[in-house]
């Protein structure tokens, strides 16, 4: 593991993966291929872990899934939201943003005791 | 094809646990490879390629194991929510049928309703009387009943009588943690005067308590010592008669209560429901000792010949039931042989133990066995009215046939329509439980209070146990009439085309015979009940009961035994000049509720007194008009006279013709000597026979031979005591004439407390009871059979018809006459009712021998019955086919091939 890719925090693979389907219904590997891609290989992302996500969120009723055909015409399992998942997707992104700006903000102050 | 198509209607082809594996797999599959292959893409080795992919994917194991747990966990949700709709899709299904087809719900609801309410009724009374024991005992298991078995004429009998005597020798078997005695419920007065009532009392030991873990709601029971000679007077009121009497009054305790002849004081309300170890209700309990005057005959407490107690053992922990039985036997012939000279008594006796729970004692009431009949009969009738629903959901599905086709066409599943089938026969079936329970709780009142009222049944109608009962009831009714008709639907709706309304219709044949049958077997039944209640109640007593008054007088101190027949003179007198009375007489013994053996008398040239099996010889004093007053006719010899009545007259004697027959055979009665209350030591006088009297009743409908009775004037001086009461004999009905005697009767004694007057219809109609409960609910259940299976004739009938307009048009198209065509529904009503009362007639003839037991005086086979229940069926047959036949002829050719 590089000294330059992050842990991931824990809800925020989920937050990915939701916005890596925000584009539309894609299959696990796109969806991996895209966070990887997007994010310069910040983070180092088990790909079983990914599914492990994809699968927790269809419980949960924010993401549906059908089978269809891939890019190269195999079949694969393609994830989509739902409209509870496009929520989940718009709470967290705010919550997030607040959450990174609020740490960025102490980050950027001067002095403290570290 | 697609794989992820959802979930069909009906919940199948659901996704299993197996199919959730295999996708999963493929889906990780897809993405090792697709990994490698774009590794691949930008130069990696295969072998690399394939390692970094599972690098990247980590532990395939791992993540599967968790991903699999996710997706199993899903599909129980779902299969959940799904079953969730089912059902509710189901119910708003058969709730839209419901309001579709109103008429047709409410025959089914009312059908089944009727039949599940005369079950819950009648389960309630067999629990009551058969399964249950007596309410508010602790461990009933433990508590035991005695009997004891003796040899009457060589025939074995069990009696539940004991002498008190037997009750203090019983106490001390080992086995026997404590013993209780008590006697039956014995009307005393209450009160004085106007507000005075007749109130129901148990003389009981004080051991009885303890013995059945009896708890008090208020105060405590009586005590060993208060049950002694001498002892103040005490009494314990039942909780439902300190209710009653007064209203729940807490400071009832310390009361003084006047009860009979003596003044009682309050120490303790039982708790609710207890009747001591028996289940006819009782007002107060007062201790067996103090209370001896309740009963007139002091000396029975001494004496081994009084028969008045009932005992109930505990038994002691781990002691088997019968650990007793050797011992009390053993004490029991003790005290006969020491303490009885001989008598109806055969030497072998035994006494044994059985539970207090009636259905497991050796001989239930007649009230009782009749119930379980009546048990069994409700059952009938619930299967009569299951084979009606069955028939009427067959029908219906008949006439849904097209709505069916077209949902199985588009794509129902068979287990969709049988499931909304058996939904809706389920709703049904629980509307119908709602009527059934409505029905029995006002049944089961009626019946209580009408039928059954020395039975002290659990306060409200509907008990849980009955509650439970009906439960199981419905579930039975939709197995029964649900589920072949549900599938029959389904089966025919899924192959439109097959040729099975002739098989159908052969069942629904099937079903009418079946109801018919069982409908001709209930009222054979009926009739046979009713035809035994009507001679029940139309038996020669050898006396008059209708117009023959009983009256009692409650005796005090102030009135000793010679002051009594002063008394007794006197009201006689004022009452002679009431128009409504005829004459009077006073007497010993009442028939139908008191009397006497008094050993059996010493006959001039007769070694042994011929044994008789009701026992006795039973004897009665009575006042020189007695016979007249009770109706009594004299068959040889003179009737007692006015002298006889006289102080210091010389002992004369009436035998019953009975009793003459058996001592003197052939030869006259008239001039000889009975010598009464003979023993060596003490040689007793002549008592002259002067006349013999017909046979009559003594205690009981069913004697079956006359008992051995006779009578002594007045003042014999070996019968002793005082009468008991005086016998009048009305015009027209003693019940009417009550009321003019009571008052005629104010202030001839001014001391008097209280004089209590019935008819003696009113102590004879108690042993009618059994009778009149049997032919009631026989009735009830045999008219409420016959209409449902009439019902059921008709509908088979009418639908028959309504399916065969084609054909019948056609045919009168071709030129069948009007007649013809009725001939043919007619003849097809008449088939089925043959068959049916054919078959039913056969299974009645075949019970009718068990039946026989509880009928009185009727054979199982009265032709009278058999020929009127045919009758009766035949009619309704053809009532039953009259609409449809008439239906039938009028069906217009034109109209009729219009109408497919």
């Amino acid at each position: 593991m590089s000294p330059r890719q992050l842990n991931l925090l824990q809800g925020t693979l989920d937050l990915l993966v939701l916005k890596a389907l925000q584009r539309g219904p894609a299959h696990g590997y796109s969806v991996a291929s895209w966070i990887r891609a997007t994010s310069d290989k910040a983070f180092e992302i088990e790909d079983g872990a990914l599914y492990t996500a994809l699968h927790r969120m269809q419980k949960r009723g924010w993401l549906t899934s059908e089978w269809g055909q891939s890019e190269n015409n195999r079949r694969a399992r393609f994830y989509a939201l739902t409209a509870d998942g496009r929520r989940q997707l718009d709470a967290d992104s705010a919550t997030w943003a607040a959450y990174a700006d609020a740490v960025a903000k102490i980050l950027a102050s001067e002095g403290g005791s570290g | 094809m697609r794989a992820g198509e959802g979930p069909r209607p009906g919940g199948l082809g659901r996704p299993g646990r197996r199919r959730i594996e295999q996708e999963l797999d493929e889906e990780i599959r897809f993405h090792l490879e697709r990994t490698q292959e774009e590794l691949e893409g930008r130069g990696m080795s295969p072998e690399a390629a394939r390692h970094e992919a599972e690098r990247r994917f980590g532990s395939v194991r791992a993540h599967r194991q968790a991903i699999l747990r996710l997706d199993v966990g899903r599909m129980r949700t779902m299969r959940m929510v799904e079953t969730v709709d089912a059902v509710r899709g189901l119910l708003g299904h058969a709730a839209r049928r419901v309001v579709r087809g109103p008429g047709f719900a409410a025959a089914v609801v009312v059908t089944l309703g009727l039949g599940i309410g005369a079950n819950a009724v009648m389960f309630g009374v067999v629990d009551r009387l058969m399964l249950s024991p007596p309410q508010g005992l602790a461990e009933p298991g433990g508590l035991q009943h005695l009997y004891v078995e003796r040899g009457v004429q060589g025939e074995p009998r069990v009696f539940r009588w004991f002498t008190h005597p037997d009750f203090l020798a019983l106490q001390d078997v080992e086995a026997f943690e404590e013993l209780g005695a008590y006697t039956v419920p014995i009307d005393a007065t209450l009160g004085r005067g106007d507000d005075a009532e007749q109130i129901r009392t148990v003389r009981a030991s004080a051991s009885l308590f303890p013995a059945l873990g009896a708890r008090t709601r208020l105060g405590r029971f009586f005590t060993e010592e208060e049950d002694a000679e001498g002892a103040p007077p005490r009494v314990v009121l039942s909780e439902e008669f300190w209710v009653r009497r007064f209203g729940a009054d807490p400071g009832i305790l310390g009361r003084e209560l006047d009860i009979g002849p003596g003044r009682y004081e309050v120490i303790g309300v039982a708790s609710r429901g207890f009747t001591g170890a028996e289940l006819s209700p009782v007002d107060a309990w007062v201790p067996m000792v103090t209370s001896a005057h309740l009963m007139g005959a002091e000396g029975c407490m001494a004496s081994p010949n009084c028969w008045w107690l009932q005992l109930v053992a505990r038994m002691r922990d781990g002691a088997a039931p019968s650990a007793g039985d050797d011992a009390a036997t053993a004490r029991h012939l003790a005290l006969r042989e020491t303490r009885i000279a001989e008598g109806n008594y055969d030497g072998e006796a035994r006494v044994f133990a059985a539970s207090i729970v009636a259905a497991n004692g050796p001989n239930p009431s007649a009230e009782a066995s009749v119930s379980r009949w009546l048990a069994g009969v409700s059952l009938i009738v619930l299967l009569i009215a299951c084979a009606n629903v069955a028939n009427l959901l067959l029908a219906r599905s008949v006439r849904l046939r097209r709505e069916l086709s077209v949902r199985a066409a588009i794509g129902a599943s068979r287990f969709r329509l049988v499931g909304e089938a058996l939904t809706e026969t389920v709703f049904l079936a629980l509307l119908g439980a709602g009527v059934a329970l409505a029905a029995a709780s006002w049944g089961a009142g009626i019946v209580h209070d009408q039928l059954l009222p020395d039975v002290a049944f659990d306060a409200g109608a509907l008990t849980p146990r009955m509650l439970g009962f009906t439960a199981v009831a419905v579930l039975f009714t939709v197995a029964l009439a649900g589920v072949v008709p549900s599938i029959r639907a389904a089966r025919m709706a899924l192959n439109p085309g097959r040729a099975e309304s002739f098989s159908r219709s052969r069942m629904r044949g099937v079903l009418t015979v079946a109801q018919g049958a069982l409908s001709v077997v209930l009222l054979v039944g009926a009739g046979l009940f009713v035809r035994s209640l009507s001679v029940a109640s139309s038996v020669d007593f050898g006396f008059d009961p209708e117009v023959v008054a009983v009256l009692e007088f409650e005796w005090n101190d102030q009135y000793p035994g010679p002051e009594r027949a002063a008394v007794y003179r006197d009201a006689l007198d004022r009452l002679r000049s009431l128009p409504e009375v005829v004459e009077g007489s006073p007497t010993l013994a009442i028939p139908f509720w008191s009397s006497y053996g008094y050993g059996e008398p010493r006959i001039p040239g007769i070694e042994r007194y011929p044994s008789h099996p009701g026992g006795g010889p039973y004897v009665n004093k009575v006042g020189s008009t007695y016979l007249r007053t009770m109706g009594i006719s004299l068959v040889d010899g003179r009737d007692f006279g006015p002298a006889d009545d006289l102080e210091g007259a010389a002992p004369v004697t009436l035998v019953s013709e009975a009793m003459a027959r058996a001592i003197w055979g052939g030869e006259s009665a008239i001039g000889r000597c009975l010598h009464i209350g003979d023993s060596p030591e003490d040689p007793a006088p002549c008592t002259e026979v002067v006349g013999v009297v017909a046979d009559h009743r003594r205690d009981g409908l069913v004697e079956a031979e006359p008992h051995h009775l006779y009578y002594v004037n007045l003042d014999h001086p070996e019968i002793q005591g005082p009468p008991q009461a005086l016998m009048i004999r009305t015009r027209g009905e003693a019940s009417a004439a009550l009321g003019a005697v009571r008052q005629a009767l104010a202030g001839v004694a001014p001391q008097l407390r209280y004089v209590k007057a019935r008819s003696l219809q009113d102590l004879v109609d108690p042993r009618l009871r059994s009778w009149r409960l049997g032919a009631t609910m026989f009735s009830i259940f045999g008219l409420l059979a016959l209409l449902v299976a009439g019902v059921g004739l008709y509908s088979v009938l009418a639908f028959d018809v309504a399916q065969r307009r084609r054909e019948i048009g056609i045919r009168s198209a071709l030129g069948a006459s009007r007649e013809r065509l009725a001939r043919v529904v007619i003849g097809k009503a008449a088939v089925l009712g043959v068959v049916g009362l054919a078959l039913g007639l056969g299974i009645a003839l075949g019970l009718a021998r068990f039946v026989e037991e509880l009928l009185f005086q009727t054979s199982g086979r009265e032709p009278g019955v058999y020929l009127l229940v045919g009758a009766t069926l035949g009619a309704v047959a053809l009532l039953a086919a009259a609409v449809p036949g008439v239906r039938a002829m009028r069906v217009a050719p034109a109209e009729a091939l219009r109408s497919e």
